[in-house]
């Protein structure tokens, strides 16, 4: 006969083990959903984009970004915005951007804060589309 | 500073030990040079928001453990010489590891545009808040123009009151020193 406290000392430690062994399965469960769940949205996110550009006249497979920012520099076919977070494309920095409108130099000024559009299939084909006054 | 307990509000009370703070730092500044002095690291930079147009501010300190920072005061037309010699080489500097960071001391929403186009000036500009950031910093260093190097940890390490440092020797002896100094500790008693 095993006295009363090792009874609850094995128990306790059964408790324990099952405990944390259920909580580890559990944590790594929803790591794996969180996962999926992010994967999931950035699909949705990417259908949205794919969708915009397409409504605008844009070739299959292309997406369609939104970005802010301010002018830093303006060449004939080249814009550089130091820019807010561009979702789905970027974070926050400066960045040099292909126009593909031809009279972007004629509309902005170094130091012009903007709103502005990018078409593209990945970021190195990307090319300013539209911009606006911010 | 239970004493004036009667006359001022906390708030106050705290810009008060603040600004005795800031002169005694003023004070010990004196002695920081052009030079960096490995292993030297006590002035803490203080702290604020860059904000580049209407984009999200971020803040001096957010720069800690990551870049270090030149701070460059500047007054046009003066500084132009000196703002196109550091656009030209700011590629190079950002390589090693700094980031640029100008406010002009006549602060202008149009700050940016004033540069000029040519060359491209690509590191940020402060277009609001500069003139406190100017009535703090020239605490430290007088002059229409100025520069300051900020190392990883955010201490001032070197004081330029004139347009001419030689910032990359400068920026290499803190690249190669073996102990940076800790985080410096804003808390303040």
């Amino acid at each position: 006969m095993m006295p009363v406290w090792q009874v609850a000392l094995v128990l306790n430690l059964v408790f324990a083990v099952g405990l944390g062994l259920g909580y580890a399965g559990w944590g790594r469960r929803i790591a794996a959903l969180d996962r999926d769940v992010d994967a999931a949205r950035a699909q949705v996110e990417r259908l949205e984009r794919e969708r915009e550009a397409c409504a605008a006249g844009a070739r299959a497979g292309e997406q369609q970004w939104e970005g802010r920012g301010v002018v830093r520099a303006l060449y004939p076919q080249l814009l550089v915005v130091t820019h807010e977070e561009i979702r789905g494309l970027l974070p926050a920095r400066t960045t040099s951007f292909r126009a593909a409108l031809l009279t972007l130099r004629e509309q902005l000024r170094v130091g012009d804060p903007i709103r502005f559009t990018l078409r593209g299939t990945v970021l190195d084909d990307a090319a300013v589309v539209a911009v606006e006054r911010w | 500073m239970p004493g004036f307990s009667r006359r001022l509000g906390e708030p106050q009370r705290w810009d008060v030990i603040n600004f005795i703070r800031a002169l005694g730092a003023a004070e010990r500044a004196k002695t920081l040079g052009p030079q960096v002095e490995p292993g030297r690291a006590w002035l803490v930079a203080p702290d604020f928001t860059v904000s580049v147009g209407p984009l999200a501010p971020t803040a001096l300190r957010d720069y800690r453990g990551r870049r270090m920072v030149l701070l460059v005061l500047y007054t046009l037309p003066g500084s132009r010489a000196r703002m196109t010699e550091l656009a030209r080489m700011y590629d190079v500097l950002w390589v090693m590891g700094v980031e640029i960071i100008a406010v002009p001391t006549r602060a202008s929403s149009t700050a940016i545009a004033e540069l000029g186009a040519s060359p491209p000036v690509l590191f940020p500009v402060m277009t609001s808040g500069a003139a406190d950031i100017v009535a703090t910093y020239q605490l430290l260093a007088t002059g229409p123009h100025a520069e300051l190097l900020i190392d990883r940890q955010g201490y001032v390490r070197a004081i330029w009151d004139d347009a001419g440092g030689a910032v990359q020797t400068e920026v290499e002896k803190l690249n190669a020193e073996k102990s940076p100094p800790p985080f410096p500790d804003d808390h303040v008693h």
